[in-house]
């Protein structure tokens, strides 16, 4: 586990890879799908996230309309393809980070250490 | 059955907790309202979550709560189109209109005040002059030569506007009216009458009492210091108003500690 990890740097990509495979989905799927597939590693207040969907609404990566046909009214949010293109870029330069600082600090083991 | 709606609930924390988010979403617009309603929902369906884990209804409105972050993080994220004061400095803003306009008034009124009570009393003074060690005027051109021995009189008793005093009073005054009355109108009418846009009342009233404290003590030092000078004319009018100000900035204390 590795709670207590500061993501804020981190939440578009994680937003973006969390829409782009959940599909059009509200705020709270996207949460919960965040804090289960990270199995609660990320510490981070859920609030936060709807600011970070508006404004990755506004950069034109994700689109959103209120779901009317639901029993109880809510905003669904689902990925535009400037948001899957940006999402790639994304991932890449993660794992370009990635992989550059596992060679300064070494591989990690069998036991989940350095 | 049907689901409790949320005005349903009663004032639970969850309320308390969007009333709060409300007030910090003052002046955010459309953007403020769909974050509002989107807390409003995630908060519901936490609370029906934690409900269904075994919570009673006060743990998972705590345990859903705590897990949102405290209103004012969320707000702060909020990306808006709107110029959006920041939080910290609402109050700030409004004190500073509050004081500016304060400070005019009073400064403005009153120096229009003494320079309209000078013309009888400085008349009094001259056909009275009980007070200059130096004499003044000639006292047989006393009302011969009116004009500059109001003058000399007005400048002596340090009475504004004396010869070269021009500063404009009376704009001056209008101008901190005109600050106040639009603030009152802002408040009355607008988001700056919200509790995120007002001053907490213990600052409001430790600013009076530094004033009022700082200046009736050089007040009421001056006037103690003019007996032991020549001219006392000053020493009454500077202890009472040092006293008085002094007592209005240890009320203001009082007041400050109590908040």
């Amino acid at each position: 586990m590795f709670l207590g990890v500061d993501i804020r740097g981190h939440l578009d990509l994680l937003l973006l890879s969390v829409l782009n495979d959940a599909g059009p989905v509200h705020g709270y799927a996207v949460i919960s799908a965040l804090r289960d597939r990270s199995e609660g590693a990320f510490d981070l207040p859920e609030g936060t996230v709807y600011p970070a969907l508006q404004r990755l609404e506004r950069a034109g990566l994700v689109a959103s309309h209120w779901d009317e046909a639901a029993p109880r009214r809510r905003r669904v949010y689902h990925l535009t393809d400037e948001g899957r293109r940006a999402r790639a870029a994304k991932k890449q330069e993660w794992r370009g980070f990635v992989v550059g600082v596992q060679s300064v600090i070494g591989p990690m083991t069998a036991g989940g250490h350095a | 059955m049907t689901a409790a709606l949320p005005h349903d609930r009663g004032q639970g924390l969850v309320d308390t907790y969007l009333d709060e988010m409300f007030e910090l979403l003052a002046g955010t617009g459309a953007e403020g309202r769909r974050l509002l309603a989107e807390t409003e929902d995630h908060l519901t369906e936490a609370v029906a979550e934690g409900r269904a884990r075994g919570l009673d209804a006060e743990a998972a409105e705590r345990d859903a709560i705590n897990r949102f972050g405290a209103p004012a993080v969320v707000v702060r994220r909020l990306p808006t189109t709107r110029i959006v004061v920041r939080l910290d400095l609402r109050p700030l803003l409004v004190g500073a209109w509050a004081f500016t306009g304060t400070f005019l008034t009073w400064y403005g009124l009153s120096g229009a005040l003494t320079w309209l009570l000078s013309w009888p009393w400085t008349r009094l003074l001259i056909a009275t002059d009980r007070f200059g060690s130096t004499m003044m005027c000639d006292p047989s051109a006393r009302w011969l030569n009116l004009d500059e021995c109001l003058g000399a009189y007005q400048q002596e008793v340090a009475l504004v506007p004396y010869a070269d005093n021009d500063f404009p009073y009376l704009l001056a005054g209008g101008a901190g009216l005109l600050l106040l009355l639009a603030l009152l109108f802002a408040r009355r009418l607008g988001d700056l009458g919200t509790p995120p846009w007002t001053p907490p009342r213990r600052a409001t009233s430790l600013v009076f009492a530094i004033l009022f404290g700082l200046g009736g003590l050089a007040m009421t030092i001056e006037g103690l210091h003019g007996i032991t000078l020549d001219v006392q004319y000053y020493v009454l009018g500077e202890v009472t108003a040092g006293l008085l100000a002094a007592g209005i900035g240890v009320a203001a204390l009082r007041h400050a500690r109590r908040s």
